[in-house]
């Protein structure tokens, strides 16, 4: 039964795409794939299969999802750009794809690809364990201004987002912190409520509930404005401090693909972002969607890869066949 | 009052039509996927996600539920049969089962080892509903010195668990360091290893190594032999009365063992199934009377691992429910898909959202008993997939093994590492090497650097952070004892001859 | 070929393999981490013990079991060697080209990766199967029309049974 079941599937699966491909316009006529450069589970899989899901609000074919993982983000990065540049293949990129393009000589060049539309921030917020007994931002740089490095940070290993955000806080306030490297912001994150680490600076809905349990404090949100998941956390700005550090979610195409398509593709999926039931299903999860089209992310692009150059070059990361 | 609730929800979900239908399509999609080579229970979640969307989220998580728990006995399936383990979970249970197999004792196998998981999957979910709040804090306490001595507990026991020579099989398990070491360092993404080419900076994947070393490397080892009948599956043999209920219950030790292990190691944040597994299969063998039988199929090597294998399902939902922390990947899709419908696990669910806590454990329950069930059903059909000539299987799994290599992360990469690892294996067979230290080392050596040099990074250079952590000391005292024993052993022997003899004189 | 199979089936002869390929490993290993300067100059950086010492450690470990693998092996070797001259030499009955039929399915195997990527994956898995099904058929039951029907069936089948499962149903992207 199993079988039957498995044959009859396959083939209403198989014959599916084909005949509405016969009805569709010229582009796209199949199913487009978004590369998402993580294994699933963490916040890129989740915006990628949320826009999956409402595809059909700007799209007349659906979106597959694949996880493309390995080496720090740039095996999906890679898949991505060597592509065939038809438009059919679209990525998933944030601030790991700009570091690996300057600390791995093996990774893709950032000028091999090709910004489709900004998707949204996802702001920082600067936590630490309850039983650190700082509670502000004061306090904190205070006690790393009478002893340099005494707190233990927890992040990244060099070329992930909250690594780049601790080195951030870093050189904003002439700082030395402790920093402990971990795979990810989930054993992170645990490492912070086990009080392995005293701080961290990661995605505020990972610690939205345990700030409002009273397991961590958070000391102030790295953006403009405050996050709908700790509406009563002010920003960094507020408090005095100016301070932001935020990762990104953006689309992005292997560098060639013909202009119309690409012009099709930017539409359509900014029609998606703007779209309300998709708005209100992401902000449920905690995404913040805040789209610009291609141009404007083009810029965005730019920008950050100046910033964390200039950042890890600081710290001497940058990869000598890579310095600008 | 938990039981009350438990009840109700477990009722409620009977009594829907729907609900009971997605639980059975849930289980035999589960089965299935988990069953072909290649497609581990993440992935299986991961394809079958994106169906839960549009459904009410205590369906959605009982249809995900059922998926999970069925993909872990579909995963010894094919470990059994084909001596390809479908899940990483199951890469031990092939040790004994496919030898039981290829005895004719393929039913057999697959009877206990159903049974194994399903007990096991109970004995998961009960420690779950019942010790959650108190095994979260003990795993809470679990940083980065402990797990470096859980990493050195696991290697000393994988020692013991190679069969023939010790230092062959330290050797071998030191190749599967090496192999863990491949791509970038973990701690500062320096590469290693990867000798200059792209391949290989996104590491060694268990899967692949798996596939390939278990694989692939069994079908070059059988192809020669292919045109003579198939005497591995015997179907007069298949057909052999099944064990009785009294049998299965007189493995009960081992199935509590192994259950245990299981659920405890799954507890702990990011130790995962397939370490739980290699731990109980080498505490059978350190248990067993008869540890020369393990690898030529001993009952206990498949229900010890397979019991251990499903209750640390009820492990790794521990963390996730009560903290918020996902034990390993799949509970990192399944916390992905609670998201999805604005549920997030945490200490904030129990309190805010208490229903759906009971309905979770409900569904769990539900999808064991269907696992059973269905995994019963499923049996009949069991001759007719031996009845396949043998040839037609090995080259069919031959490309399984491909297809399936490239599957777990889209990468041409993995399956040339497959090739490798198929290579080797065939390598180590003919020179009598074991090759399952080689998947231990996989799993165990970035689990060890990792966790020491950041004991060390804490401890700013001191090894004095081991000496103040009770847990790792006591870890650290029973790999000493582990060493000691064997050697103390003989002893004991002699001691107990010498008594005896004082005896009857 | 023989002599090979022969000399792997002695403890003698394993023992010299075995220790070869161990000290093997370790000598690539170590020719590799000495010349990955970004590696080398991690160790004795910093508080704790840098990406390079696991490895080395390792590699030391198994150089030296190799070693001493070798050595018996040779020891072994030496004694066997002088034991032989008097004795009658051992009888094999290993059978010619007992690795000819998994290195020939490897070499396809090997293969079978850019042909999927050149001509798409159900063309390509057909390709392979098929040959492999006929000539395995053919082997078992001597009957050229028999192996040729069933293969060509059994092949398509197989190669779209899996097309269906893992590229139409779960979406690999192959």
């Amino acid at each position: 039964m199993t079988l039957r079941r498995l044959i009859i599937a396959s083939v209403l699966g198989f014959t599916l795409p084909l005949s509405s491909g016969l009805l569709a316009d010229d582009f796209p006529e199949r199913a487009l794939t978004l590369v998402v450069p993580w294994p699933a589970g963490g916040a890129y899989d989740l915006a990628a299969r949320l826009m999956a899901e409402h595809a059909g609000t700007a799209l007349s074919v659906p979106i597959v999802v694949q996880n493309v993982t390995g080496a720090a983000g740039s095996t999906g990065i890679r898949h991505v750009a060597e592509s065939d540049p038809d438009g059919y293949t679209l990525g998933m990129m944030g601030t790991h794809a700009i570091a690996q393009s300057y600390m791995n000589p093996n990774a893709t060049p950032l000028d091999e690809l090709e910004a489709l539309v900004f998707i949204g921030p996802e702001p920082a917020a600067f936590a630490v364990g309850s039983d650190t007994g700082i509670t502000d931002i004061a306090d904190y740089l205070q006690t790393l201004q009478e002893s340099p490095g005494a707190i233990i940070n927890g992040n990244d290993s060099p070329g992930g987002f909250s690594y780049i955000a601790a080195s951030m806080l870093e050189s904003q306030f002439d700082v030395t912190l402790t920093k402990i490297p971990y795979q990810g912001y989930a054993p992170t994150f645990s490492a912070l409520l086990s009080g392995e680490v005293m701080s961290a600076l990661l995605p505020i809905p990972l610690l939205a509930d345990q700030h409002a349990s009273g397991q961590l404090q958070i000391l102030g949100v790295a953006s403009d404005a405050r996050h709908p998941f700790a509406p009563d956390v002010p920003t960094f700005k507020e408090q005095g401090y100016d301070f932001t550090a935020e990762d990104f979610f953006m689309l992005y195409l292997p560098q060639g693909v013909p202009n119309e398509r690409r012009d099709t593709l930017e539409s359509a999926f900014y029609t998606l972002l703007e779209d309300e039931a998709f708005q209100l299903a992401a902000s449920e999860v905690g995404l913040v969607i805040a789209p610009q089209p291609r141009e404007a992310s083009s810029d965005y692009l730019t920008q950050r890869a100046d910033e964390v150059y200039e950042i890890l070059s600081s710290a001497n990361l940058v990869d000598d066949a890579l310095t600008r | 009052m938990l039981i009350d609730s438990f009840l109700t929800s477990l009722l409620a979900t009977l009594a829907s039509p729907w609900g009971l239908m997605l639980a059975v399509l849930g289980t035999l999609l589960g089965i299935v996927l988990g069953a072909l080579p290649g497609v581990s229970s993440t992935m299986a979640l991961a394809i079958l996600l994106p169906l839960s969307f549009g459904m009410d989220p205590a369906f959605a998580i009982l249809f995900l539920l059922c998926v999970f728990v069925a993909s872990v006995y579909g995963g010894s399936i094919s470990a059994i049969l084909i001596n390809i383990p479908g899940t990483p979970g199951a890469i031990v249970t092939q040790l004994d089962g496919h030898p039981l197999a290829r005895a004719g004792r393929a039913k057999e196998a697959l009877v206990y080892a159903l049974i194994a998981s399903s007990v096991g999957g109970v004995i998961g979910l009960a420690l779950l509903v019942v010790t959650a709040p108190m095994l979260a804090s003990i795993a809470m306490r679990f940083k980065s010195p402990e797990f470096t001595a859980i990493a050195v507990f696991g290697l000393v026991l994988l020692a013991y668990a190679s069969p023939g020579s010790t230092v062959r099989g330290l050797l071998v398990g030191a190749v599967g360091l090496l192999c863990g070491m491949v791509g970038f360092d973990a701690l500062t993404d320096v590469s290693r290893f990867t000798f200059d080419t792209r391949g290989l900076q996104g590491g060694i994947e268990l899967v692949p190594l798996c596939v390939g070393l278990f694989g692939l490397a069994e079908v070059l080892r059988n192809l020669h032999g292919s045109h003579r009948a198939t005497p591995e599956f015997d179907m007069q043999s298949t057909q052999l009365p099944l064990p009785n209920l009294r049998t299965i219950a007189g493995r009960w030790a081992s199935m509590l063992r192994g259950s245990f292990i299981g659920a405890f190691v799954g507890a702990i944040p990011a130790a995962g199934s397939a370490i739980a597994v290699a731990i109980a299969y080498a505490q059978e063998m350190r248990f067993s009377r008869h540890p020369e039988r393990f690898g030529h199929g001993a009952v206990e090597g498949v229900v010890g691992p397979e019991a251990a294998n499903s209750s640390s399902i009820g492990g790794t939902l521990i963390p996730m429910m009560t903290l918020g922390v996902p034990g390993d990947a799949i509970t990192a899709v399944l916390m992905g898909s609670l998201l999805i419908h604005g549920l997030r696990p945490g200490p904030m669910l129990f309190a805010e959202n208490p229903g759906f806590v009971s309905s979770l454990y409900a569904g769990f329950f539900l999808a064991l008993l269907l696992t059973l069930v269905i995994g019963l059903l499923l049996m009949r059909w069991l001759p007719w997939v031996l009845r396949i000539p043998s040839h037609t299987l090995l080259i069919g799994i031959a490309l399984l093994c491909v297809v399936g290599a490239y599957a777990i992360r889209s990468s041409m990469a993995d399956v040339y590492i497959m090739l490798f690892f198929g290579a080797v294996g065939y390598v180590l067979y003919l020179l009598s090497l074991p090759a399952a230290p080689l998947a231990f080392g996989l799993i165990l050596g970035p689990l060890l650097e990792e966790n020491l040099r950041r004991s060390l990074l804490l401890g700013r250079g001191s090894w004095e952070v081991f000496l103040h952590s009770p847990i790792a000391m006591g870890l650290f005292g029973l790999s000493l004892l582990a060493i000691i024993l064997p050697l103390l052993a003989p002893l004991w022997v002699r001691l107990g001859n010498d008594i005896k003899r004082v005896r009857m004189h | 070929m023989r002599s090979f199979n022969a000399f792997l089936d002695r403890a003698v002869g394993r023992d010299l393999a075995c220790g070869l390929l161990f000290s093997g490993i370790a000598l690539v290993g170590f020719i590799n981490v000495s010349g990955n300067t970004m590696l080398m100059n991690t160790l004795g950086r910093g508080p704790d013990p840098g990406p390079a010492l696991l490895p080395l450690t390792v590699l030391s470990f198994m150089l030296l079991g190799g070693s001493l693998l070798l050595l018996k092996g040779l020891a072994g070797w030496a004694l066997h060697s002088r034991r032989t001259a008097e004795q009658t030499p051992p009888q094999n009955n290993v059978p010619f080209g007992r690795h000819t039929h998994a290195v020939a399915l490897f070499v396809s195997l090997l293969a079978l990766p850019s042909v999927v990527t050149s001509l798409g994956f159900l063309p390509a898995t057909w390709l392979f199967a098929t040959p492999w099904l006929i000539w395995l058929e053919y082997r078992r039951c001597h009957r050229l029309r028999r192996a040729l029907l069933l293969g060509i069936m059994t092949a398509a089948l197989l190669s779209l049974a899996l097309y269906l499962i893992f590229i139409t149903l779960l979406g690999v992207a192959l």
